[in-house]
């Protein structure tokens, strides 16, 4: 069967079953991976997929069926239940799903290349391992994945649509020696726009640079996050304009539209139509057209992401930035500061240069108290000067302190996405005047 | 299915792979969430297909589809080999795997109620009550409950591996999650957060054996009087009793992570990261004498549990700490191959369409024999971290952090007044080298674990009993 019929079956299933506003989407993936360690190869790995989602609303409730088993009578047997089961619920909620013939732009119907080349992988691993080592790195690890994706969307509201997208990520990790590591990462829609020799050197530089750390001392500094760092951050700002986590009462955003949430240096953007952007796509997953908009504008937080579910419940349109459970954003983008790397570095008395963090935990989620490991190449910065590599130190802070603090923000901007970094992000470095590091005690 | 699973073998072996293994796996299940007293949602989930590994010269290829066909079957198996025989050029280290046993066998365990069949109205009335209950408790201190997400993923795992050296496993194991999130507001002190989870390889009945009214009055009146009453931890060394939930944690991150032999032979190094244990750390001293960590997948109703991993391997109980020293670590046939080994049963794969890894299953401090009045008696000035809200460790798994959310004072032996956000922020040796006594309250929780790329979070219990640490500092350095 073809995408458009299993969604269409789906979706004449649902109405039967009593739901009158429904959302059946199929997807059609091919995916491919090589996972690398200790300059070689360790896996290849290869997947064809084609999956259902189906969300439908039933006496004010939300049911969702997802899918691999796409016969007839599964489909039937598995919305009869989703449904049987939400309907059971004695409160209800006013919840409906856009309706409307939407036009989506062209420019969106197929982004990236459309078709994966199996040598052209390999020919990536061996030049992103290539470039680490040349920097003097005894070790390098990574993963490039190539994914193409077709998706066909259709609704009870009239809406229906399909486009394929094919996203590239490269990740690799150099090793000088076992504490000595630098990380680097890139995602792209085309093979063209994927340079491995820019990551490999830019893991390998890290790695190369970080050798022979000396034990930090914990305490307040001023802090330059690299662009890894940034993404990873900026990924909570976006998760916490979620809707859906504004509505939970778990998120730092709660009450502050309109209102200063960061300095003013800095601007945060969700992307959906720039073709050549891995995360975008023309329709959001209610059907909605997708739109570029602005999360925060010079401090300011001007929107949350919104369904039209939470949208309804806040009183606002939606922001056609559906997922399939919950608002997401598709391609986050901080706005370029004017300040070089070496600028940046210049303006720091005594400070440290965090190229990549991981393991981002809340004691608060509400409050955005937070800590997270600050990983690879980690360095001292003294009269505006890197001072050489440090290790040990765990950022323990608050999101709206740390966002507010930031005093410059750089403009070599890279896209990131890695194991760390679900949305797509362009970012540059940026500087914030003091954050709280702490390390162990014993 | 036999047929199709046998077909893709013998196919992947004319093909020329020298090792080949195929799994059907299905899992089906539902997660429901109820946010702040209301459904959100129910969601359904059937998750079937094929997975297909192979080595061929060396490269070890990966293949999987939810197309059951043969012809779709036959696509992925040529897919497996001929990606795997490209990147051959590329493979430093050839894959060998460890020689093992193999045999026939099911495994299958029944649930005494199906999530099919769960009387969703009920559920969602339980729910609620439970949702009630906190409200009630913490209101009583003045605290009104901000966010309250009460969650339940149950389903079954069905499983049929062959492998082209004898393995025929089938497995079915039902398991059932509860998970929660809340966050309590006082008007003058602030908020706090509390996350838990409990977990088991039972049906819903689980539900019904864990209480969950009576679990979220207890965290409800936790979050009332942490919040009303908790004073900042002090400053000085102190003695700490660290509570079962933590002491699993610990056990999970500091001990079972860095056991993992993949990761100490760098194949996760760019993601989940390395080891702070090598090869030749077997014997190594990392605590006192009375930390024993087990790692048991075939514990009768735990969360992680299984039989045979998902290379056919049976598994055991196997010690990575024993009397305060590295006892061993987990491996899978190609680790095991490696260290001229054997494997011990650790292979699991999240998915049908995920690589099976190295993996904990249920990791565990072993209990030791002394009750929880004689862990305190002698502490003059102490702190009892009794759970935890915020946790985080690097990826060589030595530089750990844990803030706990429910802890109280100790003086004289006695529980005293609560402790706001007490962090235990120490490096793997010196927490471990910090105990010197082992409770016999061992406990379970239910966790997702982290690893792989793409990420697969496998259900795991982490556990342990109270543990007493002496002269430590809280707050880090």
């Amino acid at each position: 069967m073809g995408l458009s019929q299993i969604a269409e079956i789906a979706l004449r299933i649902a109405k039967r079953e009593g739901s009158n506003d429904a959302v059946s989407i199929v997807r059609r993936t091919h995916w491919r991976m090589i996972r690398f360690s200790n300059n070689g190869v360790t896996v290849s790995k290869n997947k064809r997929e084609t999956e259902l989602y189906l969300y439908a609303i039933i006496r004010g409730k939300k049911a969702f069926l997802t899918t691999t088993d796409l016969s007839k009578k599964s489909i039937e047997d598995a919305t009869g239940k989703a449904l049987g089961a939400a309907k059971v619920s004695s409160d209800r909620e006013s919840l409906s799903i856009p309706k409307g013939h939407f036009k989506y732009p062209r420019k969106l119907k197929s982004i990236g290349d459309a078709k994966l080349n199996e040598q052209k992988l390999l020919d990536i691993v061996e030049v992103a391992i290539g470039a680490a080592l040349s920097e003097g790195t005894s070790r390098v690890a990574g993963t490039l994945t190539a994914e193409r994706t077709e998706k066909f969307l259709c609704t009870t509201g009239g809406a229906e649509g399909d486009y394929a997208s094919t996203i590239y990520n490269l990740s690799v990790r150099a090793f000088a020696d076992s504490e000595a590591t630098g990380q680097f990462a890139q995602v792209a829609t085309s093979f063209s726009n994927l340079d491995a020799e820019v990551v490999g050197r830019q893991a390998g530089q890290i790695a190369k640079d970080a050798k022979n750390p000396r034990r930090a001392e914990p305490g307040k500094y001023s802090a330059l996050f690299g662009p890894m760092v940034v993404a990873n951050l900026v990924g909570e700002i976006a998760r916490s304009a979620s809707g859906s986590n504004v509505d939970a009462g778990l998120s730092f955003l709660i009450g502050k539209l309109g209102q200063s949430v960061t300095s003013c240096s800095f601007s945060l953007e969700d992307n959906p139509t720039d073709e050549k952007a891995a995360g975008s796509a023309p329709f959001d997953d209610e059907g909605m057209p997708t739109y570029r908009k602005t999360i925060i504008e010079r401090g300011i937080l001007k929107t949350y992401l919104h369904n039209s579910n939470t949208a309804s419940k806040m009183g606002t349109k939606s922001t056609a930035n559906a997922g399939l459970v919950r608002p997401r954003p598709f391609n986050l983008v901080v706005s370029a500061g004017d300040a070089s790397i070496e600028d940046l570095i210049s303006m720091v008395d005594n400070g440290v240069y965090v190229t990549n963090s991981w393991y981002l935990r809340y004691q608060d989620q509400r409050k955005g108290d937070f800590s997270t490991i600050l990983r690879d190449g980690l360095f001292k910065i003294e009269n505006g000067q890197i001072a050489g590599p440090i290790k040990g130190l765990r950022l323990s802070g608050n999101m709206l302190k740390l966002f507010g603090d930031i005093e410059a923000v750089g403009r070599e901007r890279h896209w990131i996405r890695w194991w760390e970094v679900d949305t797509p992000t362009l970012t540059p470095a940026i500087l914030v005047k003091e954050a709280n590091f702490t390390m162990p005690s014993l | 299915m036999e047929d199709l699973l046998r077909m893709a073998i013998e196919l992947s072996q004319e093909l020329g792979a020298s090792y080949s293994e195929a799994r059907f796996q299905s899992d089906s299940g539902a997660t429901f969430l109820l946010k702040n007293s209301s459904l959100e949602f129910i969601d359904f989930h059937v998750l079937a297909g094929i997975a297909i590994r192979v080595v061929v010269d060396g490269s070890l290829g990966f293949s999987s589809s939810n197309n059951l066909s043969r012809a779709s079957v036959r696509s992925a198996v040529e897919s497996a080999v001929s990606f795997a025989r490209s990147t051959t050029k590329l493979v430093k280290q050839p894959v060998l795997l460890s020689n093992e046993e193999f045999s026939e066998d099911v495994v299958e365990i029944r649930p005494r109620i199906r999530f099919e069949n769960v009387e969703f109205g009920a559920a969602v009335e339980l729910f609620k009550e439970a949702d009630s209950a906190i409200i009630e408790k913490a209101g009583k201190w003045g605290v009104k409950m901000a966010s309250r997400i009460l969650r339940v993923d149950a389903g079954t795992c069905t499983k049929f591996i062959v492998n082209s050296e004898g393995a025929k496993v089938r497995s079915s194991i039902p398991r059932t999650m509860f998970s929660y999130t809340l966050i309590g507001v006082h008007p003058q002190k602030g908020s706090a957060m509390r996350q838990s989870a409990l977990g088991e390889s039972r049906g819903w009945e689980a539900i019904e054996r864990w209480d969950i009214v009576a679990l979220m009055e207890e965290e409800g009146e936790a979050m009332g009087a942490v919040l009303e009453k908790g004073i900042s931890p002090p400053k000085e060394n102190l003695d700490v009793l660290l509570g079962s939930e933590v002491v699993g944690l610990v056990c999970h991150e500091s001990t079972g992570h860095p056991s993992e032999a993949d990761r100490i032979l760098g194949r996760e190094a760019a993601q989940a990261g390395e080891s702070y244990l090598s090869a030749d750390s077997i014997g190594m001293e990392i605590g006192s004498t009375v930390i024993d960590v087990i790692d048991d997948p075939t514990i009768p109703g735990s969360y992680g549990f299984y039989i045979y991993d998902d290379e056919g391997v049976k598994a055991g109980k196997r010690y990575l700490i024993k009397e305060g020293k590295v006892a061993g670590f987990l491996h899978n046939r190609e680790t095991a191959a490696s260290f001229g080994t054997k494997s011990n049963g650790a292979s699991r794969s999240l998915y049908y369409d995920k690589e099976p890894i190295v993996r904990m299953a249920n990791t565990y401090l072993e209990a030791g024999d002394m009750s929880f009045e004689e862990l305190i008696e002698d502490i003059e000035k102490g702190v009892y971290v009794r759970n935890f809200t915020e946790w985080n460790i690097d990826d060589r798994r030595f530089n750990q952090r844990y803030t706990g959310f429910e802890a109280y004072m100790i003086e004289n032996g006695e529980l005293g007044t609560p402790v706001r956000n007490p962090t235990i922020e120490m490096t793997t040796t010196g927490l471990y080298r910090a105990v010197d006594a082992v409770g016999k309250d061992l406990r379970f929780y239910g966790a997702t674990c982290g690893k792989g790329d793409p990420m697969q979070g496998i259900p795991v219990w982490t556990g342990g009993p109270t543990i007493r640490l002496r002269n430590v500092k809280l707050g880090g350095a």
